[in-house]
């Protein structure tokens, strides 16, 4: 339940400035269990970095970078204009979302990128281990959006994983996806089969590096190019400005 | 009358070679001086190409100057391992490095040293910091107002000097700049500045030239 004293409590926790404020996610959908992080966008005057305050997971965007997301149907803005509540929005951004929110054909183009992305995850156990929050983040964030996308193309209704796990007849992926929070590469390993799996592609990188990989990949992968660099960047801040263009 | 009474600068490329060549054949005349503002290279697909033009327009037009922007020095200090591949990457280099390599393998950083043809390196390795006559002074990033005798390399090709595009801002002699992305993809005049980069090669907007003194704009 999303109270008024939730609303302070977040509003007290995040960082200003900002013109607007949403809770989206589990909480905003009102089927967050104990161990669910707090998903809150702030909508900031220019490009600010993500950041997490305790269980807080801070997105920021501008109120033009969202309305852009919007009118391209990204996965993203569906997430907003059906699930978000407004926490502070003096001037209706929730509402301008809505109206220029326009639904894609097909995500069709978005499990394209993310079975791109695969290369990203051939990893062995000792890199693993050098970054294990980033990769279990990577591969949960990767099986995830391939299964959102795919359960809108077959008419899902909500983005609650038992809803879309359930449509898709892949209850099973439930413990998985569970699993790697725990950033151990046997549950990573879980992970990244599913991920195969559900693409149909194979986690193999033909070159020698996650440099020479992104070299190739930006060429034609936006989110392979990003997600890439989030690696190598390993939780320093990562200020690329593509980072928030992505239509997702 | 010299070749700097009559100058012909053009702003930032960003590796948008269509552009370049054709703003240059917009401009094209052997009684002016051509000068450059820097940021050949990066954001945008062709930068090897927009590099091969630079240096015909050398061959051609050798009194040419060629100015450096914080592109250029981007990419020799990735060479020379002053930049990691990831802040290379942040600044947008990603498009050159694809341009010089078909495919990377693995050492990104090896494989483009020997990629890039010596005479491109020795172009990038020249560019001037800034050019100056009794009028003006041309460089990518323009000069400090705060401090406006100061030409460090600093100040002219690294800095950021936003109080150049206040109201109240004056200036001895005329400055020249690029770097300063302008969203309206039209060329900022005030009294005492200029800045010719229009967003070509970044936002898609063209490339911008500036006949001086007639004061008059071109732009491809």
């Amino acid at each position: 339940m999303f109270t008024a004293d939730k609303s302070r409590e977040i509003r007290a926790l995040v960082k200003p400035p900002f013109t607007a404020l949403f809770l989206y996610g589990s909480y905003a959908r009102g089927d967050a269990e104990e161990t669910s992080d707090v998903d809150i966008l702030q909508v900031t005057a220019v490009h600010t970095a993500p950041y997490a305050v305790g269980r807080l997971n801070v997105t920021c965007y501008t109120g033009d970078q969202l309305l852009r997301l919007a009118r391209s149907g990204g996965l993203f803005a569906r997430h907003l204009v059906e699930e978000a509540l407004p926490i502070v929005d003096p001037q209706d951004l929730l509402g301008m979302l809505k109206s220029a929110y326009v639904p894609p054909r097909s995500y069709q183009d978005v499990r394209n990128r993310v079975c791109g992305c695969a290369p990203l995850l051939d990893v062995e156990e000792r890199q693993f281990n050098e970054n294990a929050k980033g990769l279990s983040a990577l591969v949960s964030y990767l099986v995830r959006t391939h299964l959102y996308a795919s359960a809108f193309d077959q008419g899902a209704r909500s983005f609650a994983m038992p809803h879309v796990l359930n449509l898709l007849g892949k209850d099973e992926a439930r413990v998985i996806l569970s699993a790697v929070r725990q950033h151990n590469y046997q549950a990573f390993v879980a992970a990244r089969k599913l991920f195969e799996q559900l693409t149909d592609v194979k986690c193999h990188r033909t070159e020698g590096s996650l440099e020479a990989f992104i070299v190739n990949a930006s060429a034609h992968n936006d989110l392979a190019l990003i997600l890439g660099l989030r690696l190598l960047a390993r939780g320093r801040p990562f200020t690329y400005d593509v980072l928030q263009e992505l239509d997702l | 009358m010299t070749l700097d009474d009559r100058v012909t600068f053009i702003g930032d490329i960003h590796g948008d070679a269509a552009r370049l060549s054709g703003l240059l054949a917009k401009v094209a005349d052997p009684n002016r001086r051509l000068v450059f503002l820097g940021d050949y290279i990066d954001h945008g697909p062709n930068s090897r190409e927009v590099v091969e033009i630079l240096l015909e327009t050398a061959k051609r037009q050798p009194d040419t100057i060629f100015l450096a922007g914080n592109h250029e020095i981007g990419l020799l200090a990735f060479l020379s391992g002053k930049l990691s591949f990831l802040e290379y990457a942040w600044l947008g280099g990603l498009p050159s490095i694809r341009s010089y390599l078909r495919r990377a393998n693995r050492d990104v950083r090896s494989e483009l040293t020997v990629a890039i043809p010596s005479a491109h390196f020795e172009f990038l390795s020249n560019c001037k910091p800034f050019y100056e006559t009794a009028h003006f002074v041309a460089s990518h990033a323009g000069i400090n107002p705060a401090f406006p005798d100061s030409r460090e390399f600093a100040v002219t090709v690294l800095g950021r000097h936003p109080s150049l595009f206040r109201d109240d801002v004056r200036l001895v002699k005329l400055v020249v700049c690029g770097h300063y992305r302008q969203l309206t993809q039209r060329p900022f005049v005030s009294g005492c500045v200029i800045c010719l980069n229009t967003g070509c090669g970044t936002t898609g907007g063209p490339a911008t030239a500036l006949l001086y003194p007639e004061m008059i704009f071109a732009q491809n």
